[in-house]
Formats: structure tokens, sequence, C-alpha cells
């Protein structure tokens, strides 16, 4: 099989999976918030979600077997992959619908340029562009991220692909590498791959910025401006049906992607735990989960706080995130082979290889999460509840607290999260370029998982899971306790203003 | 907030770092050790030469994920400023490859005596030790007889799709497939194989999953390794294993493999480490782990299990890998050519 | 600066505030004292940015800024120093309409004492929300979320108001009510205002002092009812309502020798214009647009033939085209 054909079928899939996932995503964000009962809409959010947060090495270690039952049929094979990609990307389409406002007046824009229509191509013209970065706009945005997440997977492919189905550019390459390609001829395949995605990536960064402005004239009501509406366009029987429905995928979402990875070895967890205490090795695992999580959180700042820089600064900036969109596999050897030159390799075997290396992989993906927090950064709603921290009523100043801590810092934390969650599971740059000393607990999952060792596996990939989880919570609570204060002359409450 | 967050991270880092893998720096030499067997089995040997000796050890483990590159790749990245001292391989064609590109020097060991002249590289740039073989796994709810003949007749069967094999790009299979090129010649091992495709045979990555295959009653018979095999046999799924014998029944056996890096930081605390390896009660701790391991040197044969035993009978019959040493890369460029259309 | 300073809230020496092309403020001084204070000029002028710089969420790039302590910690029976209602409302999408009122008041939300939910009805009935009091600020309209914003700033109960053109959104017929409920709440409370307005009527009715801003420079500063009936230049006068606008050459044309002793410009509100119907006046009617509370009439000075506008009281009877018109200064 040649690299274009990889790359092809890759393409098809993403962009099949992206727009089968479009509708479902719509369906679930109108059913998110058509509901009133505040419990209904955040476990209704949260199960959309949860895919996004579900390791890639446990959901391939589920489906592994499947994956294997499969093997006589092509078609089967490709649909469980595809299939599995899909709750990932409904995942985040959900989320992008879900942050993105819709733009205020969209729809008087809309009709105020269909007045004018004089038949020419102009003019229809226009009328697409107005669709695209209005009322479109989110589900665009949607669309081109699901894309874009969907054509970078391969830790999943990996696991999954059993022989030489489903096809993905990203094994393609590894296996070439494996195999002995030399890196020049990989960078010339990686080339494709990354302009497609730079074609993906750069309408979303638009649509993303003129998402910014658009919010800045009123408020960022994150999307609920037009629930209503979209929540009345279905009535009736329509109404219930759809909402059964919903119902329905987010039922199959949370069993496919939480519940039968947990159902499958939650036999094991027990075992598995006891196991590691017998060897002796239990603290030793959590102190490697805590070391992950630090230099994953590390790179996840780093990420995040150069990209805050990079804004606005055109081509250094594209030259950023086009290393990052290269794949963690061609950026690992990229840096490897860097970091071997002579003035740079006295920090070779140091944590800065590999946490560098993090940090260019999250660029991208850090960049259109910054410009989605800006997009919800309502500095003047922060600070309507930053003045009542004067306040000498307890209640009120609890209040103003609580709220500074949703509407702010806990956007941030969960920015930080995804993008150490990411870091945190990607086995490519740690194999290559971890120091000596520091054994990271995602290679060790992998060897466990080689070798069959299915009880520590799973106890280690609970461990891997829930601790980071844990961490997170603390770091929430600890973000709550901490004064609230200005930071600087254009930031408010530890929120960057536009 | 952003400056006090970045250097409480490193501070983290530097703490969990310093204790986070449970293992004390001590104030010794700390010898690098690339490894690419299976970690629980390998820390307690490991763990053994550190109370033995006083040295303390870094070791880096193989992911041996689908996606991970390998420690021979890594190596031959660092050769320029190697940090790790020895490499201990779980197969010896790949060890080779290194010898060839220069990564690694020579050492004679005077513990490389106790193993057979097939197992180590002539001019002792590595030498084996604890080897596994290559060996048939056939599910016995699927298949009635467990012997040659019958392997035979399943192999030459017009219709594979219920036979595995690992792709031979990596691993043991590749190893597998130098060893019948030098058997036979380049030509033959292309026609066997493209013969084994056209057939319908079921192409996996990797060994695990060819057992996992069988285990399961998907497929009927799997090429795999020993070690494979009784992660099968030991969770009691319905299998049992034959060796691969080659047209003049040897058989193929691939041990673990000892090296010294060219230009390492430690060569002497190398050296001891791999005295170590080489050593009859390394042999012995790795045939009583569950990978059942063969010992090539002379051991006390009186602790070994039955299972071991007859192993280490079929390994007498191993094929030398020294001519397939030889024809190793060609094997490997035409498959590259094969696999990625180049 | 203290309390001592005889009610003076903030006091401004030289402060600028940059912007992406030019000062967003540039070398603005000026003190703000207790009471009511408008904020007027064109879009762009730097009252938002004034605004922000009082409520703290901007800080200033150059010059100094004192506040009283009055604005700095809370005093007397207020529960707050300051609180703000800025331009886009500041609502917080997760609370309900009702919400946000029992945030800001004593218990915070969900801990209300009877008095404080008694208060919080009390208000969303005043602002005519009461029917909306489930709802999110993305359920609610601009005029609704206008309107529970201010009813928020005022349930506060901070010793200062700050709001960016509150009641923006307000349909125009039901502002004045709820301009009143502001005027009474700072007369029960004792409570300052500033507020930024487009609207000269506002500005006029509802401030005792304003604050004239152009290209983030202070154009003029005083009591409204002085700036009005004697602004600083034509420019001032104008965000206060129409005026016609003398230059000191014409003066002698329009209004006669008698009011040309100064050579200076002069200003003069539609109310201190009257035209009267007089066969002999030195004017002729060209044109005449009634316009409810004040008419615009075009003028020809019949000796020199110069022509103008001139915005006035409308008199008791229309008067026509073509009609001979003397022009009367009123006091």
């Amino acid at each position: 099989m040649s690299h274009a054909t990889a790359l092809g079928c890759s393409v098809l899939r993403c962009l099949a999976v992206a727009t089968v996932a479009l509708p479902l995503s719509a369906m679930l964000w109108r059913y998110c918030f058509s509901s009133q009962a505040g419990w209904r809409r955040r476990l209704a959010t949260a199960a959309a979600v949860a895919p996004l947060f579900v390791p890639d090495l446990l959901i391939g270690f589920t489906y592994r077997l499947t994956s294997a039952r499969l093997l006589h049929s092509d078609v089967g094979t490709e649909l469980l992959y595809a299939g599995l990609l899909l709750l990932r990307v409904t995942g985040l389409q959900v989320v992008a619908r879900l942050l993105l406002p819709v733009p205020a007046g969209s729809l008087e824009a809309m009709h105020s340029w269909r007045l004018l229509n004089d038949g020419t191509r102009a003019w229809a013209w226009q009328w697409v562009r107005l669709n695209i970065l209005g009322r479109y706009r989110a589900a665009v945005v949607a669309w081109l991220a699901g894309s874009l997440l969907c054509f970078q997977e391969f830790e999943t492919a990996a696991l999954v692909q059993i022989n030489q189905l489903p096809v993905v550019w990203t094994v393609w390459l590894f296996d070439a590498f494996a195999a002995g390609e030399p890196l020049s001829l990989s960078l010339q395949h990686v080339a494709w791959a990354m302009g497609f995605q730079l074609l993906l990536l750069s309408p979303a960064l638009v649509l993303l910025r003129a998402a910014g402005s658009g919010a800045a004239g009123g408020l960022a009501v994150t999307g609920a401006v037009d629930a209503g509406a979209v929540g009345g366009r279905a009535a009736g029987s329509g109404r219930s049906i759809e909402r059964s429905l919903s119902v329905l995928v987010l039922l199959a979402v949370v069993t496919a992607a939480v519940l039968i990875p947990v159902w499958t070895s939650s036999g094991q967890i027990v075992s598995g735990l006891a196991l590691l205490w017998q060897q002796g090795t239990l603290l030793s695992r959590i102190g490697q989960v805590l070391q992950s999580v630090v230099t994953s959180v590390l790179a996840a700042v780093l990420a995040l706080w150069i990209c805050r820089d990079l804004v606005g600064r055109g081509v250094l900036s594209l030259l950023f995130l086009s290393l990052g969109l290269c794949g963690s596999l061609v950026l690992s050897l990229v840096m490897l082979a860097f970091f071997q030159l002579p003035i740079i390799r006295v920090v070779y075997d140091t944590y800065i290889p590999m946490v560098a290396t993090q940090t260019l992989w999250l660029l991208p993906r850090a960049w259109l999460l910054l410009m989605l927090l800006r997009v919800l950064a309502d500095s003047e709603s922060l600070h309507s509840a930053g003045l009542l921290l004067a306040s000498a009523d307890a209640g009120v100043s609890r209040t103003a607290r609580v709220t500074l801590w949703r509407l702010g810092r806990i956007r941030w934390l969960l920015a930080v999260s995804l993008l150490t969650h990411w870091s945190f599971w990607d086995v490519s740059i740690v194999s290559l370029l971890r120091p000596v000393q520091f054994e990271p607990v995602v290679t060790r999952l992998y060897n466990e998982m080689h070798y069959g060792r299915t009880d520590t596996l799973i106890a280690m990939t609970v461990l891997s899971v829930v601790m980071p989880f844990c961490l997170a919570l603390l770091a929430g609570l600890l973000m709550y306790a901490l004064p609230f204060r200005r930071l600087g002359r254009s930031d408010t409450w530890g929120e960057t203003r536009e | 907030m952003l400056a006090a967050t970045l250097c409480g991270l490193v501070i983290a880092a530097l703490l969990i770092s310093k204790f986070g893998n449970g293992r004390s720096d001590g104030d010794g030499p700390s010898l690098v050790v690339y490894c690419s067997c299976d970690a629980a089995i390998a820390e307690p040997v490991i763990e053994k030469f550190r109370q033995r000796t006083g040295i303390s050890v870094e070791v880096r483990f193989d992911e041996e994920a689908n996606k991970s590159l390998g420690l021979a790749n890594l190596l031959l990245a660092e050769k320029g400023a190697p940090r790790c001292d020895v490499y201990w391989n779980n197969q010896a064609l790949g060890t080779d490859r290194l010898r060839r590109e220069g990564v690694l020097e020579a050492y004679e060991s005077p513990n490389a005596g106790r193993i057979p002249a097939g197992f180590r590289d002539a001019d002792f740039y590595w030498t084996g030790f604890s080897a596994r073989l290559r060996v048939y796994l056939l599910n016995t709810d699927e298949v009635g007889k467990f012997d040659p003949a019958t392997v035979d007749v399943m192999l030459t069967a017009t219709q594979l799709d219920r036979v595995t094999i690992a792709q031979p790009v990596f691993g043991t299979t590749l190893s597998h497939y130098a060893v019948l090129a030098a058997q036979t010649s380049l030509e033959e091992l292309q026609q066997w194989h493209r013969s084994l495709q056209q057939r319908g045979v079921r192409q996996v990555r990797g060994n695990s999953i060819t057992r996992d295959l069988v285990a399961e009653g998907i497929c009927d018979l799997g090429f795999t390794d020993t070690d494979d095999a009784y992660g099968a046999i030991d969770k009691g799924r319905p299998v049992r294993m034959l060796p691969v014998r080659l047209a003049d029944g040897k058989t193929i056996c691939l041990p673990n493999t000892a090296a010294l890096i060219a230009g390492c930081p430690h060569p002497d605390e190398a050296r001891q480490f791999i005295d170590f390896l080489l050593s009859e009660n390394v042999e012995l701790m790795l045939a009583t782990a569950s990978a059942r391991q063969i010992p090539l040197g002379p051991v006390d044969e009186s602790q070994l299990s039955d299972e071991v035993r007859q192993l280490r009978e079929w390994s007498r019959d191993a094929v030398s890998l020294r001519p397939a040493a030889n024809v190793h890369q060609q094997v490997l460029d035409w498959l590259l050519s094969e696999y990625t259309a180049q | 600066m203290n309390n001592s300073d005889s009610g003076l809230l903030w006091r401004l020496q030289d402060v600028s505030l940059a912007g992406q092309t030019s000062p967003r403020l540039d070398r603005v001084s000026l003190t703000l004292s207790a009471g009511v204070t408008a904020i007027i000029g064109y879009s762009g002028a730097g009252k938002t940015s004034l605004l922000n710089l009082l409520a703290t969420l901007e800080i200033p790039d150059g010059g100094s800024m004192e506040a009283s302590t009055t604005v700095k910690a809370r005093t007397g029976a207020f529960r707050l120093p300051t609180y703000w209602v800025p331009q886009s409302g500041g609502l917080w999408s997760h609370f309900r309409a009702e919400q946000h009122l029992e945030a800001v008041q004593a218990g915070g939300i969900g801990q209300n004492s009877s008095q404080s939910r008694e208060s919080t009805d009390n208000w969303l009935a005043r602002f005519d929300l009461s029917e909306r009091r489930q709802a999110y600020p993305g359920q609610l309209s601009r005029g609704e979320q206008s309107r529970l914003s201010v009813a928020r700033a005022l349930a506060a109960n901070p010793a200062v108001l700050l709001m960016d053109e509150p009641l923006a959104h307000v349909d125009p017929v039901r502002t004045p009510q709820y301009w009143r409920v502001i005027r009474e709440h700072l007369a029960t409370t004792g409570a300052s205002l500033v507020f930024s307005t487009h609207e000269p009527a506002v500005a006029i009715q509802e401030s005792d002092h304003v604050i004239c801003l152009k290209n983030g420079s202070v154009t003029a500063t005083g009591l409204t009812r002085e700036i009005y009936h004697h602004p600083p230049s034509c420019e001032v006068a104008r965000f206060l309502g129409p005026i016609n606008w003398f230059a000191a050459a014409d003066v002698a044309v329009w209004l006669g020798t008698e009011s040309a002793t100064a050579a200076e410009d002069v200003g003069l509100r539609p109310e201190n214009i009257h035209l009267t119907d007089n066969k002999d006046g030195a004017f002729e009617i060209l044109s005449f647009r009634f316009g409810g509370s004040y008419a615009e009439t075009q003028l020809k000075h019949r000796a020199s033939s110069q022509v103008r506008s001139i915005i006035h009281r409308p008199a008791g009877s229309a008067h026509y085209e073509g009609q001979t018109v003397g022009l009367e200064v009123i006091s």
C-alpha cells in the first residue's frame, strides 16, 4: 500500500466521521440546552464529553479483541475504528458548539442580505460567507476541529489495527520509519498531511477570531442565545422524538466509551492493585503517575503561555503551529535529531527535549483552546463579580469568589487539564525523548499490555485516570482558595481581556 | 502567577524525578541499560545485580507499543554521544544491525564461553543468552491432531484465512524471515511470502495478536514465540504449541543479547553487567520466570521445569543465526518496499 | 485623599490610557465629586475608558489617580464601596435573573433572608422582570439584560454607582420610569452615580455635574446647568442639546448691535430665542420645520441676504414661508 492510499483513506475517513458526527452533536447540543433542569444539563454535557477524557489506550485495549473478531470483515474493522472515532469527535463537536457563541444579529444580517438578492455570483458568494460566519460558524468550527482530531489520531489506530486495516496514514508512517525509511523521506510524506491539516486549521482559526470579535459586542453567553431558537425549531412530537433519540445516543456513547471499558476491566482492578501492593511497587507506580502528570502539566502550561505570545505574529505562529501538526512521531524524530547536534547535546538527557517536544506538539491544540477561552472571556462579567469581593457580607463575597472561580479560573484549569490529558497519554514523544532516569507511566502501560500483564495494566490505568482527576479537583479547590487579584494592566481576575 | 506556576512545576518535577521511580541513586556510578525484555522479568535480574555489586542501574525499557520505534532506533540516533552503556535486546538480529551501524563495541566476556558459538557474534560484538523459540500455536478446539504433519497440511491448504502470522517488518517474525532467506534464498522467501498472501493468510501487527487470535478461536494456527504462547497457555486457553522446523529439521531459536555500547560513559560497570547477564544464575532466573526462556549454556538441569527441559531439547536443533544476520538487511529492504509500495 | 475633601470621590492627574493606535485617554486631569456626574462625548471619546478606570477594570498607563475612602472601602450603610453597570451588562451566564439579585444581597445565593428575598422581588418588579426571573442571561432580550444589570447594581447598594450607558437598549417609552427608580434609590441611600450617555436629555435631567470628553481629552467639566447655559464651545454645547451658535463676527447681523457688546461667540438655546411676527422685522422665513418642543427655521437677513438656520421655541401660531419676523433673545 502506498503513502498516497493511506493518506487518501485517512482524509476520507476524517471528513466522513466529522460529517456524521455533525448532526449527532447538534442534536446533543440542543438536548443539553433545552434542558431547563441544571442537573440534567450538566449530566448530558458530561456524558457527551466523557469520550474525550477516556484514554486511547483503554479504548484500544478494550476493543482489541472485538477488532480481532472482525479480522475476516474489512468493512467491520473499518466501521469499528470509525465508530470509536465518532464517539470522540461527537464529544469534541458538542464542546465546540457549547462554547462558541452564536453571533448576535446573525439572522437579521442574513435577511438583510437576502433582500439584496440580484441573482449574481457575487451575491451568492457573500451569502455563503455570511452563513459560514454567522449561523453556521459554530457548526463549521466543530466540523473542522472534529476532522483534525480524527486525522491526527494514532493510538487507537495502532491498537485496533489488527491486520492492515483500517488504513491510517499515521500508522503507515510509523511502519515505514520503523522498517528503515530515512527521516528525510518521512518528512516529505508528512508534508502532505501537514498541508491538509493547515487547510483545516486555518479556516477554524479565522472563524474563531471572528467569533471573538462577534462576542465582544454583546454578552458572551455561550450559545444560549440561539438555544431557544434552535430548541423551538423542533416542536411538538418531533421535539419529543428528538429528545428520546438524544437520550439513546448519550446512553450509547457512555456505554461504548465508559461503561464497557470499565466493566471489562473492573474485575482486574482490585486484583491488580493487590498485585502491585504485594510486589511492593504500588507507591513507586503512584510516584510514576505523579511524575508524568507534572511533566505533562508543565508542557500544557508552556503551550498555552507560548500561544498567548504567538497570537498576532502571523508567519512565526504558523511556523510553530506547523511543527505541532507533524504529529508526535515525526516531531519526536526531528527533535531527537535536533538535540543530537553538538551544541544542544548537553541538554539531551534532561527533561528539556521531552517537555519542549510535548509543548510543540500541543501548540495547535493549545491555540484552538486559547481562541475558545478568548471568545468566552467576558472580562466585564468577571469584574462585576470581582467588585463584590469588597462586600462585608460573607455570603456576597463567597458568591463572588464562586463566580470568579467558575467563569474564570475553572476554564483555564479545564484547558490545562485537556492539554495535560493529551500529553500524558502520548507515548511517541516520551519513548524517544525522555531522560533515562524518567519512566513515564504510559510507556510502562504499553510494556505491560504487550506482555499481557492485564491485572497490573488495568490497575495502573486506573491509577493513571483517577490520580490526574483527583489532582485536577485539588487544583480546582486550590484555585478557589487562592486570593483573586488583578494580574496586570490589561488582565483582570486572571482573564485576558480582548 | 504564571512564573510562580512554572517554578512550582519545575521544582515538583525535580522532586518527583528524584523520588518518583522509587530508585535510590546511591553514591556510585549509574549504569544505563536499555532493555527490550519484558520489564516485569528483567527487573528482578537487574535488582539482583544492584544488590550484588552496589552499582546503581538506570533502566530504560522498551514500550513494545505498536507505535514505539524501539530502543534500537534510539541507539542509532544517539550514536554520536551515547548515554547507554549496555543494550539488553530480546532478539539477536536487531542487535546485529547495530553492529553493522557501528553502535557496538566488541567485548569477550569471561562467561561468553559457556554460550554455544551459534548464539554469539564471531567478534563478540554481542553475546546471546536465554532464548525463545519460534513456534506454531494451535487451537485445540479447532484442530484435532497436534503433530508436524497436521501443520504441514494446514499450511499447504489452498485457503489460509484461519492461519495467522505477524507482519514480518518487525520483531521475531523478521528474524524468522531472515533465517528462511539464509536457508534458501531471498527469491524463495519472496515466493513463499506471496504464496501465503495469495492464499489469504491473516497478517497482523505482532506475535501477541497472533496468539490472541488463536486463543480466541478466530484462527486455528498461528506463528508466534514461546513466551507469547505461554501467555495463552497460562491463562488456560485451548492452545498447544509445536516448534517451527525448517526444511532440514532445524528449529529457530532467538536469544536475548548483551552488547556493550561503543563510547559508553561507564564501560567498566557495563562489562560487569554483561558478565552477570551471561552467567548461569541469570539464565536460571529467566528460565523459571513466566516466559520460560531457554538457557543456552550449561545450567543445573534439576532446577528447570519439564516445560523448559522440553524447550531446551528443541533448541538443541537450532539453526545458526550468523547466516541470517548476513541477509537481514536485504530482507528488511525488500519488506520495506513490499509494505510501503516505494 | 480623604473624606474631608468635601465630597470628592476621585482626583485624576495627567492620567493616560494607551490604545492600539492612539491613546484612549490622554493626560486627563479632573476631579469627581459626590452626587450625579454624567460623562458625555462622541463615540470613541473615551467615556468607557474613563469609567473602566474608575471601576478599576483597567489601570492607567500614566499619571496618578487618587480615590477617596468612600470608593476604597465600605462606609456607612453601604454594602460596597463601588459597583458598576458595564455596557455589555456584565451578567453571569450561569445565573438566572433572580440569582443575579440574590448574589449581591446579604447572604449571597441561596442564603438570603426573607428581607433580601422580598428585596429581590421588589427589584424584579420595579424593573419589570418578575416574569423573567427564571431566565438565564442568554434567554433575555438586550433591553431586559440592561435592566437586570442596573437592578443588580442598585441591589448591591454601593456608595458609588458607575454606569456605562445604562438602559441603552431599553425602549425609550419606559426609560424614564427606570431612571426614576435610580433617582429614588440615590435619594434614599445617598449614593453617588457616575454614568456615561449619548442622550443630552438624560445628562441634563439626571446629572449635577458633567464631564465632556473628546479624543481622550477633557474638553469641559463643571456643573451641568452652568455648562448648559454657558458652554465654552459650540461642540460642548451640542452634547447637551440643540444650540444656536453665533460666531462673534455674525452676532451683530443676527442678534443686533446690542448683543455685540463683547467680541466673543454667543450660544443660545432654543428656549432663549423667540421669533416674533413683525412686518418690519429684519428677517424673512425661507423654510419652517416643526419639531415638537422646538422648531428649526431657515432665516434670511433681509439687509445682507445672509441665510442660516435657527432653532427656537415654536410660536403659538405656526410660522410660514415668506413671513417677515424679528428675533428676540430671552434671558
